[in-house]
């Protein structure tokens, strides 16, 4: 009997740019969903519940907002934490520099790589994360 | 990157001069309330017992007095803050101070209080004898210090109205303008991140080429060529967010040249994003005088404009998917002496006070519908545009037309359009 393939969920906007930075992952046999926004990921919830692991971007839409702050994707990710309670390891994908951002994604379990990386890194990355 | 905590203790030493400089010239005690993280912060001149009243001093020696007096401090500061209007503001124990809420586009940034007074005026005495009270009786104190407390509240100095109209002729503009000075470093940094960011996904769209050394083996001749294709497009579309920097353009020199040959590299270098968005790019170039439009131009630049213009228009349209068809079009024909040139999607709009206002062309403008469902890119595109157009003495207008009702703009499909018009032959310079 096969392994059932490992869903990755993928929240990034700018996918129709760096799309093949995923290649490796999905050649190895990995499902990646793709969602491009704080709304998208929110109204699905429940394929976030049932995924493997997040890949995250800090900076997605709707951008600089007084709700999200300049970062949407940290106020994602704590909501999954704190209100949807998702356990998945999520590995956040920027270029924000911040050493206080850096605490609160780490506070948030979050494993953090700057963007831009090689695919071949990413690839390596979520398989350690993944314990694969 | 400076970190939050470094930004903000570098703005409080900033802060701290100037209350330090105001103190030591008006002997008077100051303090700012800022609301940090939902807190009130207070930032006070360095630690100068002797500018305090003694009436102060002796409440803060008080066993608990030092806290009553922080709490009511904060108290105060929140009441102006939300009022957002200066005036008198009296303490827990009677004693007045000056409040000046610092505001700064209609948002109030800080609360300054300062001074330590007591005014003669019957109405504002009574009121000051009843805080002094009701301080007696929270601080639980007896007899003797009750009594000392009401002496020196009696010694409080009583300020005259020219003596508070000289201070608050100063301090508000010199704290506005500190705050504003905050307030723009606080944009520049948020717009730098930006451009990094916008800079370090096209330098990931390089990167990503690294699939093409791994799968080397199995390609076929016309993956590879793509995947090349890719990678030259990345390193344009980078090269031209670098020049909408600005900085890096080189002069301006003019040559009559076929205009569709600058459109279709646009097309080439964004043909592969549009693709994979479901969109198509459609030219419909007029001839003129049954050949080619040759108009006079600066390559380089107007190189640059049409890649602004056209990954603008892919960038925020709506995605297309089977059965919905997006287009990117752009239409091309002679008008007299100028070939005007319109580019146009559908998707995200414009507001009309931001095309009435020309606000979409200021540097680092970002329009308020892509703030929605879509990340708003630099702000430097359209700014660069118009600037490579006044250069070739040229126009670009922007029109919307909303193509779907709803309550809100937002979200709503929206045909853009960006009419470009362009003499064909350049004045003598």
């Amino acid at each position: 009997m096969s392994t059932p393939k490992k869903k990755i969920v993928w929240i990034e906007d700018d996918t129709d740019i760096i799309n093949d930075v995923v290649r490796p992952l999905e050649r190895g046999g990995y499902l990646i969903e793709r969602f491009y926004t704080v709304k998208e990921a929110l109204d699905n919830i429940e394929k976030l519940r049932a995924c493997d692991l997040i890949l995250l971007d800090l900076i997605i839409p709707p951008g600089t907002d007084e709700r999200f702050g300049h970062y949407p994707g940290m106020h994602l990710l704590r909501t999954f934490r704190n209100d949807f309670h998702l356990q998945q390891p999520v590995i956040v994908l920027s270029v924000v520099a911040d050493a206080e951002v850096f605490q609160d994604l780490k506070d948030l379990n979050a494993e953090i790589e700057n963007k831009p990386i090689l695919p071949s890194k990413l690839k390596r990355l979520v398989e350690q994360v993944l314990g694969v | 990157m400076m970190s939050k905590k470094a930004v903000l203790a570098s703005q409080e030493a900033r802060i701290r001069t100037i209350l330090d400089i105001f103190a030591q010239t008006s002997r008077l005690p100051i303090g700012i309330y800022e609301k940090q993280n939902g807190e009130s912060v207070g930032i006070f001149a360095s630690d100068n017992p002797s500018l305090y009243e003694e009436h102060c001093r002796y409440i803060q020696s008080l066993p608990g007095g030092k806290a009553k007096c922080v709490a009511d401090e904060k108290r105060r500061a929140k009441e102006v803050r939300e009022k957002g209007e200066e005036g008198l503001s009296i303490c827990h124990a009677g004693i007045y101070n000056y409040a000046v809420p610092v505001a700064l586009d209609d948002e109030v940034k800080a609360v300054i209080l300062y001074g330590e007074l007591r005014l003669a005026e019957a109405s504002h005495e009574k009121i000051s004898l009843e805080k002094h009270a009701e301080a007696v009786s929270n601080l639980g104190l007896d007899a003797e210090q009750a009594q000392t407390l009401k002496r020196l509240l009696a010694k409080v100095k009583d300020y005259s109205e020219d003596e508070f109209a000289h201070l608050q002729a100063t301090l508000p503009q010199v704290a506005e303008w500190l705050y504003r000075i905050f307030d723009d470093e606080e944009k520049a940094r948020y717009h730098i991140e930006k451009i990094t960011h916008e800079i370090q996904t096209r330098i990931q769209g390089i990167l990503n080429a690294e699939n093409l050394l791994t799968e080397f083996d199995e390609l076929k001749k016309y993956d590879l060529k793509m995947g090349i294709h890719g990678i030259i497009n990345s390193a344009e579309a980078l090269a031209t967010v670098v020049n909408n920097l600005g900085k890096f353009q080189r002069e301006y020199r003019f040559y009559r040249q076929r205009i569709e040959t600058l459109l279709i590299e646009s097309k080439r270098i964004y043909e592969a994003e549009a693709k994979r968005k479901g969109i198509e790019i459609k030219f419909d170039l007029r001839p003129v005088d049954g050949n080619d439009a040759h108009v006079e131009l600066s390559r380089d630049h107007l190189q640059l404009a049409f890649n602004n213009l056209i990954h603008n228009a892919i960038k925020y349209s709506f995605r297309g998917a089977p059965g919905r068809e997006r287009f990117v079009k752009v239409r091309g024909r002679q008008e007299g002496h100028l070939y005007s040139l319109a580019i146009e999607n559908y998707g995200v709009g414009i507001l009309p006070e931001e095309i009435a206002e020309g606000l979409i062309f200021d540097e680092n403008y970002q329009g308020k519908l892509t703030d929605g469902e879509f990340r708003t890119g630099s702000g430097k595109g359209l700014f660069f545009v118009k600037q490579v157009l006044k250069e070739h003495h040229g126009t670009i207008s922007a029109f919307c037309e909303q193509k779907s009702q709803g309550d809100s703009p937002e979200g709503q499909p929206h045909l853009v359009r960006f009419i470009i018009k362009l003499p064909f032959q350049q004045p003598a310079r």
